[in-house]
C-alpha cells in the first residue's frame, strides 16, 4: 500500500529522512515546476526549490496532520518566489512577468517541442496581463494544481472569493489568449 | 450527445460556456480536440484556452504546469542542507522534531492509560533494538479482535488478540523495532476498522478511516 501524505509526514515529524525523501519525490517536481514557472532561471528554480524543503522541514512540526500539505507547500513555495524578488529589487515589469510550462505528455518530436513552447510563450503573455488577485489564484488552482478547497487555504480566501476570481480570471484569459490571434476576439 | 465531428463554431461554444463557468462532456472536450488538431485556425484561437477547460472538467485533470523531473542527489542535497545549517546553528537542532515530540508525548499518554484505560503500553521500554509493545482493547461484544498497521501490511490474519475470558479486554504481545514511528488500527469481527480510543493523534490510514499513531 502506498503510504498516504499524512503518514509519511507523520513519519517525517518523527525524524524518518526516509519518508521526508519520499515526500520530497512526490511533490518536488510541482514544486520544482512552479518555481520555473515564477523565476528567471532553471538554477534559481533548482535553489529555491531546495530552500523550501529545508523550509518545510524545519517547520514541520508546527503543520498539523489533516490539513492540506499541498496548500501548505504551495503558500511556502509562494512567498519564498516573493521574497526573492523583493531581496533583488527587481524592476517591476520583471516581477509581473510569470513563465509557464504548459502540462502536455512528454513528447520527443520536435514539431510538439516546439508547439509546447510556443504555447507557454502564449500563456505567460496571458497570465501577465491578470490583476495580482487574479494571477495568484490562476497560477494556484491551474498551474500548481490545488483544487478549491486547497487555493482557498492557501491564499486565506472563502472558497466562494476562489470561486469568484476564477470566473473572472476566465473572462480576462479568453480575451487575451483570443486577442492575441490576429481578426478575433477583441 | 454524440460529438463525432465538431464544427469551429462547436469550439467556441464549447469554451464560452467554460468561461461562464460550465464544464465540458468528456465526449464534447474530445471532439473539439480533434477539430483543434485539423483546423489552423481554431488551433491558433483555441488550444491553449482548451487545456484551461479540461483542468475545470475532467475530475483528476493534471495541473497546466508539466511536474518537472528533480535532478539526481536533490534530496541529497536538501538532506546536506538540513545538517549543515544545523550544525552552523541557523537551524536549530531538533526545530524539525517538535512535533515528534508533541506526537510522542501524545502517544505516550496512551502508553501510560493503560492503568486507567486500554491502548498500547510499551512492555520492554529500553533494551536491544526492538521493543515489546502490549496492545490491549477493551471490546466485550467482539467475537475477534486483530491488529493491523504498516507492520504487518495491514493483515488482519498475522495479529490476533486473545482475552482470558468474556470479562478481559483483548490482547496482544507484539515486538516491532525501535526508532519508528507506525501507524495501526484493530479490527473487530473482521469487517470494523477502528483507531486505538486511548490514542488522541489520528491520521489517515490510507483506507478511507483513521489510523492510531505510535512511536516507539
Amino acid at each position: 500500500m502506498p503510504e498516504t501524505v499524512d503518514i509519511l509526514i507523520a513519519k517525517a515529524q518523527g525524524g524518518d529522512s526516509a519518508a521526508f525523501r519520499d515526500l520530497m519525490d512526490a511533490w518536488g517536481p510541482r514544486v520544482l515546476a512552479f518555481m520555473k514557472s515564477r523565476l528567471d532561471s532553471e538554477e534559481d528554480a533548482l535553489d529555491a526549490t531546495q530552500e523550501l524543503f529545508i523550509r518545510v522541514w524545519s517547520a514541520l512540526g508546527r503543520f498539523r496532520l489533516g490539513a492540506s500539505f499541498p496548500a501548505w507547500i504551495f503558500t511556502i513555495a509562494a512567498n519564498l518566489v516573493r521574497n526573492r524578488w523583493k531581496s533583488r529589487s527587481l524592476d517591476r515589469r520583471k516581477t509581473e512577468a510569470v513563465g509557464v510550462e504548459l502540462a502536455a505528455a512528454p513528447s520527443g518530436d520536435p514539431s510538439e517541442a516546439a508547439l509546447d513552447e510556443l504555447r507557454s510563450e502564449e500563456l505567460r503573455g496571458a497570465v501577465a496581463t491578470l490583476p495580482a488577485d487574479l494571477r495568484r489564484v490562476v497560477e494556484f488552482y491551474y498551474f500548481a494544481g490545488l483544487d478549491i478547497r486547497e487555493t482557498a487555504t492557501a491564499l486565506g480566501l472563502g472558497e466562494e472569493a476562489v470561486k469568484s476570481r476564477l470566473f473572472r480570471a476566465r473572462s480576462k484569459l479568453r480575451t487575451a489568449l483570443e486577442k492575441s490571434q490576429p481578426g478575433k476576439r477583441s | 450527445m454524440y460529438y463525432s465531428v465538431m464544427e469551429c463554431s462547436g469550439v467556441e461554444a464549447l469554451v464560452g460556456t467554460w468561461e461562464s463557468g460550465g464544464k465540458a462532456e468528456a465526449a464534447a472536450l474530445a471532439a473539439a480536440r480533434d477539430h483543434v488538431a485539423a483546423c489552423g485556425e481554431c488551433r491558433a484561437r483555441f488550444a491553449t484556452l482548451l487545456a484551461f477547460v479540461e483542468r475545470d472538467s475532467v475530475e483528476g485533470a493534471a495541473p497546466l504546469l508539466r511536474p518537472l523531473p528533480l535532478p539526481p542527489g536533490f534530496s541529497d542535497r536538501v538532506i546536506g542542507g538540513i545538517e549543515e545549517r544545523r550544525r552552523s546553528g541557523a537551524l536549530p537542532f531538533g526545530e524539525g522534531r517538535r512535533s515528534l515530540r508533541f506526537i510522542g508525548i501524545a502517544a505516550a499518554v496512551a502508553l501510560f492509560l493503560v492503568g486507567v484505560g486500554f491502548g498500547a503500553r510499551v512492555l520492554v521500554p529500553s533494551r536491544g533494538d526492538s521493543v515489546s509493545v502490549l496492545f490491549v482493547l477493551d471490546a466485550p461484544q467482539a467475537k475477534s479482535v486483530s491488529l493491523v498497521g504498516d507492520f504487518n501490511r495491514w493483515n488482519p490474519a498475522i495479529h490476533v488478540l486473545k482475552r482470558r475470558d468474556p470479562s478481559q479486554p483483548w490482547e496482544l504481545k507484539v515486538n516491532l523495532p525501535r526508532g519508528k514511528m507506525y501507524v495501526y488500527d484493530f479490527v473487530i469481527d473482521g469487517k470494523h476498522w477502528v483507531p486505538d480510543p486511548s490514542v488522541e493523534t489520528k491520521v489517515d490510514d490510507g483506507f478511507g478511516g483513521s489510523g492510531s499513531l505510535l512511536r516507539l
